[in-house]
């Protein structure tokens, strides 16, 4: 009888990739529109993209989710803030509590390099050489997005600390 | 990570955190395109020139050859981001508004509410072939909104349930976008209005529960700028369902649910253009609360979510209507749920969206699929789940066993468990065969007396089916774990007196070993307590492999090598699959073996692979609806169209007869109402 071929796995396939990381791309795209439904509509925009792009770039497992990091960061892309203090129209009350839409609306104000700054950051979990890698900046210049996208996002009583 | 989070990164971390996934992430699937993925960011180093031409590239090339219009770098805000035309399918949802627009030739969906509770706020529109997201912008997030074809073109909206409460607004949607509108007079905030194109009018007509009439509803029409109440001498009851036009009379319906007291069937009720009136068909469909109405293939069509036994099982009715009385149909295949409706303004068919996000059409004849050919990732055939209603019916069960009987051409149905969680009352001792369209109950004489979680194997080269095990209850009572071995024939039953047996066990898996030509069965819950025995014809083994696999399911996969195990905990407590060769146990070295446990699985020869549905998380009692298949090389999830609702102790087979798998019974552990399914 042939017995089934034993064969070390080679990588991971895209959909164990999406399984692993399709959560925090959501968050990711959360941070960045500010809407549930553009979010949810945009995370499977990047997973679509990043499924025909997996095949030839084959990340190794340990970088894949920087590599669905680059993806989705490339779809979102990157634009200039709204107007100061003006609440962006993809903001929405998003029913997932009041300190979510806070935040969320607090981050509306920011540019959209430190809200993907932000979220890559804390949704995503990268080192700011990462961070700097994905956005096209030098690492110190991803921490300091990331600090004024924190100082912004913070609760009034949060600030100053 | 080299570099930590500090203190207001993990708080922000953990913010983030505390938004649930959506749905649409466990059912995604690829487009059925794929896009390519964008240029990628450089260093900011590129000249105007080159930033322009960049720009040029990937919006004129990526944005046009594929309608998505992606954002251009330093000129493109948050929301113009959002505001993509985005092609896919609807992400699940319930309570969404949905209604022809014949102006442009679309059928337009919006809003409703996520399985997890979240409001949407989206727009997509159907053009009779695929869905295409709108851009965002217009109505507040809601559910339960109302709406259809506006008379002056588009589609008009009202009210709904959103954050804050019930809503009273109006918007309409011109082909392109929304705009509130400001009628001079308005219809009261309503959490559920009923609204339908009224063609003796030609206007919108409305329906809405009204606190400051002493009728229960009131109606109004919209003329394509403001909104008229039409005073009526006699009203639908409060418990309105569902709403829509006739396409034969030409006149409004509308069905009443549940909830109206003392109504066994649901009523219809018709307005002429002047007046409501109550009709008393001959027929009627049953009293739901969430049909999906609407016309299709020139008559009103009535989808009835529930299943009626009396049609046989698992059957949903589709009812139509003559002008006269409804009358019933029960296709081979229906829709798993109801949801919102609406005529495809392109062919005339019933146009359906289920709560699980699948689009369905109804012809006039049959259901099928308006978006089934999404490939399922990692294999070239697409795969479907369809529920099928034979006029036989098993009463439903968990814990069964389900065997084909390749002799016969049939599958072999027995025991199992009438309780959600596999225990008491058991199902009697019955004997049913799939013949590839029904089910019969066979009265073979003496059987197997009632038991749960026994274990079969067809055993090709005597062409019977062996039994053995599962626990059932003793002259006291009392569970207990049976070792007795039964063998069925085809037309009877005999209970086999080997020298010795296998030790009567809860957990155990049989299967065929084609290499070895007997049955193999491995029993106990843990390498230290398993055992491998082997069957040939009248007598058991005990067999001695030098490794022992920890408890699994077994199949026969002839064309994968012989007799595999799919593990959901392995010695290091990783899920794992195993192969049964030369009298030992190999661990293969494959990826992604499924973690749940309880699942069905089968070998579906005609695509020469292992099946493995639904199944127990590892926490337990949170059963999945996902359908795994390994081709001898790794497990790959996928996300077939129709699957069916989660569930775990289900028995799959493959149907003799045609190039399919037969999946029966099951739990949801009482928590999707109808346990066992």
């Amino acid at each position: 009888m042939a017995t089934v071929t034993v064969e070390a796995p080679v990588g991971l396939t895209f959909d164990e990739v999406r399984r692993l990381h399709a959560v925090a791309i959501h968050r990711l795209c959360v941070l960045a529109l500010g809407h549930p439904g553009a979010a949810e509509a945009a995370t499977g925009l990047v997973l679509n993209v990043a499924a025909g792009a997996y095949e030839v770039d084959r990340p190794p497992p340990s970088t894949a989710l920087r590599w669905l990091c680059g993806v989705a960061c490339d779809v979102l892309g990157e634009g200039p803030p709204p107007r100061r203090g003006r609440r962006a129209p993809g903001a929405v009350a998003t029913g997932w509590g009041l300190d979510v839409d806070a935040a969320l609306v607090r981050a509306s104000t920011l540019g959209m390099r430190e809200r993907l700054a932000a979220g890559l950051r804390c949704a995503a979990g990268l080192d700011y050489a990462e961070i700097g890698e994905i956005l096209g900046i030098r690492a110190d210049a991803a921490r300091a997005a990331c600090a004024r996208a924190m100082r912004r996002v913070q609760p009034r009583r949060r600030r100053g600390r | 990570m080299t570099d930590p989070l500090d203190s207001d990164e993990r708080w922000f971390a953990h913010l983030l955190a505390s938004i649930p996934a959506p749905a649409s992430l466990d059912s995604w699937t690829p487009a059925v395109t794929t896009h390519p993925r964008p240029r990628p960011r450089r260093r900011a180093r590129l000249t105007p020139l080159a930033l322009a031409l960049g720009v040029a590239v990937l919006v004129g090339v990526v944005g046009a050859g594929l309608g998505v219009v992606l954002p251009r770098r330093g000129g493109t805000s948050p929301a113009q981001t959002a505001n993509a035309v985005i092609a896919g399918m609807p992400p699940a949802r319930a309570g969404a508004a949905m209604a022809a627009d014949p102006a442009h030739h679309r059928v337009l969906l919006f809003a409703g509410r996520t399985p997890g509770g979240v409001l949407l706020g989206d727009t997509w529109s159907w053009d009779g072939h695929r869905w295409s997201r709108e851009p965002l912008g217009g109505p507040p997030v809601r559910a339960a909104a109302a709406m259809a074809a506006d008379p002056s073109g588009g589609v008009v909206l009202f009210g709904g349930a959103g954050v804050t409460g019930a809503l009273g607004d109006t918007w309409r949607w011109d082909g392109r976008s929304w705009t509130a509108m400001h009628p001079s007079a308005a219809p009261p905030a309503t959490p559920a209005p009923l609204m339908a194109a009224d063609p003796a009018t030609r206007s919108a007509l409305l329906v809405v529960r009204d606190p400051n009439s002493a009728a229960p509803v009131s109606t109004w029409s919209w003329d394509g700028h403001t909104w008229a109440r039409r005073p009526t001498t006699a009203a639908p009851p409060s418990c309105a369902a569902a709403m829509a036009a006739d396409p034969g009379s030409r006149r409004v319906l509308l069905m009443t649910g549940r909830s109206c007291p003392g109504v066994a069937g649901g009523v219809t009720w018709s307005w002429d253009g002047q007046a409501w009136t109550a009709l008393h068909p001959a027929a009627s469909p049953p009293a739901v609360d969430r049909p999906a109405l609407g016309g299709g293939a020139g008559r009103l069509v009535l989808f009835s979510p529930e299943p009626d036994p009396a049609h046989g099982c698992s059957a949903r009715l589709t009812w139509t209507w003559d002008g006269a009385t409804w009358s019933a149909h029960a296709p081979p295949v229906s829709p798993p749920s109801a949801g919102a409706a609406a005529t495809d303004p392109g062919g005339g068919a019933l146009l359906v969206l289920t709560t699980s996000g699948e689009t369905w059409r109804w012809n006039g004849a049959a259901w099928d699929l308006g978006e089934a050919s999404a490939p399922s990732q990692g294999t070239s055939a697409p795969t479907l789940w369809s529920e099928r209603a034979p006029a036989g019916c098993p009463p439903a069960r968990t814990g069964a066993v389900m065997v084909t009987d390749e002799a016969r051409h049939q599958v072999l149905l027995l025991g199992g468990s009438a309780s959600p969680l596999g225990q008491v009352p058991l199902v009697p001792g019955d004997t049913w065969i799939w013949d590839g369209s029904t089910w019969t109950q066979l009265h073979p004489g003496p059987a197997p007396p009632a038991r749960g979680g026994a274990v079969a194997a067809y055993d090709p080269l005597h062409s019977v089916v062996v039994l053995y095990g599962g626990v059932g209850l003793d002259d006291k009572g009392a569970p207990v774990a049976f070792d007795a071995t039964w063998t069925w024939n085809g037309s009877a039953w005999k209970r086999q007196a080997p020298k010795t047996a296998p030790p009567g066990q809860r957990l155990a898996s049989m299967a065929w070993d084609p290499g070895g030509r007997t049955v193999i069965l491995l029993t106990g819950a843990s390498p230290q307590t398993a055992q491998t025995w082997s069957w040939d014809r009248a007598e058991w083994t005990r067999l001695h492999p030098r490794t022992t696999p920890p408890f699994g399911s077994l199949v026969t996969a002839p064309d994968l090598g012989g007799l595999l195990l799919a593990s959901p905990a392995g010695p290091d407590g990783q899920p794992s699959t195993w192969s049964w060769a030369g009298g030992d146990w190999h661990r293969l070295a494959v990826a992604g073996t499924p973690a749940t446990s309880g699942a069905a699985i089968a070998y579906e020869p005609s695509a020469h692979r292992v099946v493995l549905v639904g199944g127990d998380c590892p926490a337990g009692h949170c059963p999945t609806d996902a359908t795994w298949t390994f081709d001898g090389h790794s497990w790959i999830q996928l996300h077939p169209a129709g699957a069916p609702p989660p569930r775990a102790g289900a028995t799959l087979a493959a149907d003799p007869t045609r190039a399919a798998l037969i999946l029966f019974g099951g739990t949801d552990f009482g928590g999707g109402g109808a346990s066992p399914v």
